[in-house]
């Protein structure tokens, strides 16, 4: 998959799991994934939802630890390549 | 007079309903007989035999609402809007130095978060177990409308959510009252919400046969009317901040009027079907709480659905709990402006009733041209009449059986 694809796919499932619901024209791999308004709650959500959509696992520290989209879906295209 | 440390003060009025989104802005359109009741228009309702209500109007309600309750149910959203003009009108928020201590959550709703458990619902039907997110329990609970009012506002007092339908906000005030009055809590923020018209909890209406066929929405609920022919749905939030009259003057906030009795009972009959007998119990409960006898009483915000059984039976029990005193005690119903708000009605009519206490004037009946000669009660008339005495009773029923009472006074 690439990244212009995972980028949008993640991009539909944070507009459905977020309290700040990103415009998708304007999200890019700069994003701050800060920006989402993402409390303890919703990430479960978040990281339930992606695993859903891509079908591979993700571990909440590994989300956390990701300042921006790029980061996600550098992350997303390894294990999807793997 | 009562010690102040257990007189009941109303501090807090908070609204969210099809008639306006607060207080002021509610009441002007009760005194000006304004009838929001529409075709329904937020979602899809193609194959409902009724498709008309008293809906929010969406887009101006979710623009009050904070970015961070985006993910709670609608639900919750509304009993978030309609604390918020409460506590701040009661000076309750958390920045407020003089707020009461441990404020107590007691709030009402029939129905609970049906936006969560309408999607979860639809993620099961499509993905089976494996499909049902995380959050789907902490965010379709009963209680997530409680919860979350405690942590918006971070009141650690008692916090529940009290479901018991159509009483399910004045019994949720009642206990209010009862933790005040009785000295269990400093405060309570109290009420009601519902959201009626998720679609798929609107069908569940479909086919129960109690939504009237007037075509025309504004014509259509006509509570103790000889042509009632039933009623229709409304949604919304009803926010009461409640305290004793010595914490209110302490604090200096402005008194709103004055809770003195509730009464409860049960019919233990039928799900559905009212009962004179316990909605009567449940009057004459309340006038004991009050020790208020019944010709003291000058005004009843009745139940009113608008249904054929509902307004016989409640006014039969007017007539058997305040015998002759229910001549002179005039009788409205609001349901014909909010549509029947159930979880939410109780906190949305005890504050219409407060208002007309205060301002000394009962709304009109909508839709009164003919009252029903059998319905053994005075009737306020079309037009907005003036209230003579301060006292007035609330009534809620609901289906379960369940019966509700408040007495409220005006402060002066």
């Amino acid at each position: 998959m690439h990244r212009p694809e995972i980028l949008q796919r993640l991009t539909r499932v944070i507009a459905d799991s977020t309290t700040a619901p990103p415009d998708a024209a304007g999200v890019t791999e700069a994003t701050s994934l800060e920006s989402f308004g993402v409390d303890s709650l919703i990430l479960i959500d978040l990281i339930f939802d992606i695993e859903q959509e891509f079908g591979v696992k993700l571990a909440a520290e590994e989300l956390t630890a990701m300042r921006v989209m790029g980061e996600l879906v550098s992350h997303l295209e390894t294990r999807l390549a793997g | 007079m009562k010690n102040d440390e257990r007189r009941v003060a109303v501090t807090g009025l908070g609204l969210v309903t099809a008639l306006g989104h607060s207080e002021p802005e509610v009441w002007s359109s009760l005194l000006a007989g304004r009838c929001p009741l529409r075709a329904l228009k937020n979602h899809d309702y193609a194959g409902n035999k009724v498709c008309s209500g008293g809906e929010i109007d969406l887009a101006e309600f979710e623009a009050r609402v904070p970015a961070t309750l985006r993910r709670a149910d609608r639900t919750v959203r509304f009993a978030v809007e309609a604390a918020r003009q409460a506590m701040t009108a009661a000076r309750c928020l958390p920045a407020e130095a003089d707020k009461p201590e441990d404020i107590a959550t007691i709030f009402g709703s029939g129905c609970g978060p049906t936006e969560t458990l309408h999607a979860s619902h639809t993620r099961f039907a499509e993905k089976g177990p494996a499909g049902m997110r995380p959050s789907s329990v902490p965010n379709g609970m009963a209680n997530a409308v409680s919860a979350a009012l405690s942590i918006e506002f971070r009141l650690t007092g008692a916090n529940y959510t009290v479901v018991s339908a159509c009483t399910s906000a004045t019994n949720a005030i009642g206990i209010g009252f009862r933790m005040v009055r009785e000295g269990h809590a400093a405060a309570v923020l109290c009420g009601g919400t519902d959201n009626s018209f998720d679609p798929f909890y609107y069908a569940l209406w479909n086919n129960l046969g109690v939504f009237s066929p007037i075509a025309d929405p504004q014509r259509a609920v006509r509570p103790f009317a000889a042509d009632r022919a039933g009623t229709l749905l409304g949604e919304g939030a009803g926010a009461l901040v409640l305290e004793s009259f010595a914490s209110a003057r302490r604090r200096g906030v402005r008194i709103r009027g004055e809770i003195v009795g509730y009464g409860e009972s049960s019919d233990a009959t039928h799900l559905t079907g009212p009962s004179a007998t316990g909605q009567a119990a449940a009057i004459r409960a309340a006038l004991r709480s009050a020790d208020v006898a019944p010709h003291e009483i000058g005004y009843i915000s009745a139940h009113g659905t608008g249904t054929d059984a509902n307004d016989l039976t409640e006014a039969q029990a007017i007539r058997i709990a305040l015998g002759d005193a229910a001549d002179s005690a005039p009788v409205g119903a609001t349901k014909s402006y909010f549509g029947h708000t159930l979880g939410a009605s109780g906190a949305i009519e005890t504050i219409g009733t407060l208002l007309a206490l205060e301002h000394g004037v009962a709304p009109g009946n909508l839709n009164l041209e003919h009252p029903d000669p059998a319905c053994p009660v005075s009737l306020v008339g079309a037009a907005p009449q003036p209230l003579t005495r301060g006292l007035a009773l609330k009534n809620s029923f609901g289906f379960g059986g369940g019966n509700a009472v408040l007495v409220l006074r005006r402060y002066s």
